[in-house]
């Protein structure tokens, strides 16, 4: 065995040692966690051995650095050096103690110190959910905990090597901060209302669940670093309860590495990754998680780059093309199918007198027109699980469209003005219709609720 | 209760256990078998469970229980080496293994215990059971 430089002294300092498990073994312990009546965390890690005795390395360890290395964030080495003095007892197969030398940690054997990155490679024991539950909540491990499932984000100004700084400007700091915040939060209610949706069968219980989720779990920052501007957000899922539904509790610790994978790291360059979000997300789901998003990457004065929790491996995120932009946010607009300029016998049908000249040849257009999307204002829109077909007609320069089954007709001197008055009657009779009981309802007017309610995806 | 055929029954009886001892999902079968070992695979240790190893690493009082009596193997090679490589190089240094060795059990040679996630399991050999017949070096560590 190695000579250890140190002060002999007569016992560990550490009364009533409870094995809790060991950490790393095989046939027999390696590195073993201990606690002492105080409650302290003492680490046994085997250095060295001889024909009678085997050398053990005692060190303390304090919860939050237990954490850490249980997680991968602090290796073995960092957990040892950061004490200024450790132990070294040799221990019988009988467990005798002998030779207890307290060590200096600069004059431990170099060859005892682990290697660099001597992280913990093994599954964490499962004891270990129950001994953190455990601990007092303090502020830095609370946030320790909440980084393990936080999304890392950096924002690099453009100007900064001209400038000789990487310090952003605060107001684009939190221009960024609140459009992420934007995206993350509709991105957990879309994803809530994708994971759900089988288990509601009455479509407003998902949505006020929905809305709960949103602000129940709305990110915390739990990471800033100036110079670049880098952050982490993550949902508190430590302090807020997920109603005790285990699948949802299980959804909300996987979502934001989720929101990393399916949104963050998309390559808006690529056709392929483009369509996959069009084929998952609808128009307005799109636009709700990707539009604050787009205001990010977009923005000229900085580069975005997405990152782990060590923050070595930093992957830009690249602006998004215009072309790509509209393709992936703009909602879609109503279209005139069947257009044609229709010469027929045009019978004037609506005065009471029969006509006396009947208009042969008249010109008339008649089309149809067809919408997925109603768009009422900047805030207010329906999206349609189907398409919503209207009559469309041009008489006397006035464009009419006219949609039977809901009792919709609406007029206007253009297309754009007689679409803007469709969708605000349809608006009207959605929200009329909709909060109504079928009690206070006809029976026509019921038919035209039920109606509203199937065509209706998600409206805002 | 202890398996009458075991190669340690002594030693385990004298233990006091109140467990079954291997336990009670161990199983006689026919596997192939990966074992750390030393470029000699004559070297004493090569076979002998931690128990028996001197001096034997132990941090508690606890009686030493009945895993100490089996060896360790595992179901393939790869899981072996993976298993060893997570490790601190000091622990590497400290175990000596250098090479895995392969080798075919059959139900005689004793009882295995269910595989773990990583692919190790114990063998409890029964008496008169000399692995190192049925073993060979398989590759470097």
């Amino acid at each position: 065995m190695e000579n250890v430089k140190g002060n002999i002294i007569n016992s560990l300092p550490f009364d009533g040692l409870k094995k809790i498990v060991d950490l790393i073994s095989f046939e027999g312990p390696i590195l073993t966690h201990f606690t002492d009546s105080k409650g302290d965390n003492v680490f046994f890690y085997w250095v060295d051995y001889d024909n009678s005795l085997n050398r053990w390395l005692v060190f303390k360890v304090n919860n939050i650095d237990l954490y850490k290395y249980l997680h991968k964030k602090m290796s073995l080495k960092d957990l040892i050096t950061k004490n200024n003095f450790v132990f070294t007892v040799d221990i019988d197969q009988n467990v005798v103690y002998q030779n207890i030398t307290l060590v200096n940690i600069h004059d431990l054997v170099p060859i005892y110190i682990p290697e660099e990155f001597s992280i913990f490679k093994f599954e964490v024991p499962e004891l270990y959910e129950k001994f953190f539950k455990n601990i007092p909540n303090i502020p830095e491990y609370y946030l320790e905990r909440l980084r393990e499932n936080a999304v890392y984000i950096k924002i690099d100004p453009k100007d900064g090597k001209q400038k000789g700084t990487t310090a952003v400007y605060a107001d684009e700091a939190g221009d960024f901060l609140a459009y992420i915040a934007e995206s993350f939060i509709n991105y957990l209610g879309i994803d809530f209302k994708h994971s759900f949706i089988n288990n509601y069968q009455d479509i407003k219980k998902l949505n006020r669940r929905t809305n709960k989720i949103k602000s129940r779990f709305r990110p915390r920052l739990v990471y800033t670093e100036f110079g670049s501007f880098s952050v982490a957000f993550a949902p508190d899922t430590i302090n807020e309860e997920s109603g005790g539904d285990a699948a949802v509790h299980s959804w909300i610790q996987n979502v934001t590495k989720k929101y990393k994978k399916e949104i963050l790291e998309t390559n808006f360059s690529s056709d392929q990754d483009v369509d996959s979000l069009i084929q998952k997300y609808t128009a307005i789901e799109r636009k709700e998680i990707l539009q604050p998003l787009i205001h990010v990457l977009n923005n000229e004065d900085y580069d975005t780059f997405v990152s782990d929790e060590t923050l070595k491996e930093q992957k830009r995120i690249f602006p998004v093309s215009p072309i790509v932009e509209s393709k992936l946010i703009d909602l879609p607009k109503g279209q005139i199918t069947e257009a044609g300029v229709v010469k027929l016998a045009r019978l004037e049908v609506f005065s009471k007198k029969r006509p006396n000249v009947l208009d042969l040849f008249d010109q008339k257009i008649q089309s149809s027109y067809e919408t997925e999307y109603i768009r009422v204002d900047e805030n207010t829109g329906y999206e349609l699980n189907y398409p919503l077909r209207a009559k469309y007609e041009i008489i006397d320069k006035t464009h009419y469209l006219e949609e039977e089954r809901l009792g919709i007709f609406a007029q206007g001197l253009d297309l754009a003005e007689a679409e803007q008055s469709f969708s605000e009657e349809f608006d009207f009779i959605y929200k009329t219709y909709t909060t109504l009981p079928d009690e206070q309802l006809t029976i026509d007017v019921i038919q035209i609720k039920n109606l509203l309610n199937w065509l209706v995806k998600n409206g805002s | 209760m202890i398996n009458p055929k075991l190669k340690y029954k002594y030693a385990l009886e004298a233990l006091g256990l109140s467990i079954d001892c291997p336990v009670i999902d161990a199983i006689e079968k026919e596997t192939y078998a990966y074992r750390y070992c030393f470029s000699d695979l004559n070297h004493p240790d090569t076979f002998l469970p931690q128990a028996l190893k001197n001096p034997a690493r132990r941090l508690t009082t606890e009686q030493l229980i009945c895993d100490n009596y089996g060896l360790s193997l595992f179901t393939t090679a790869e899981e072996a080496k993976t298993r060893f490589g997570k490790f601190p190089e000091r622990t590497r240094a400290l175990l000596g293994y250098t090479h895995i060795a392969e080798g075919e059990l059959f139900p005689t040679d004793g009882l295995c215990t269910p595989r773990e996630d990583d692919g190790h399991f114990n063998l409890h050999e029964y008496a008169e059971v000399d692995l190192i017949q049925s073993f060979s070096i398989h590759s470097t560590l």
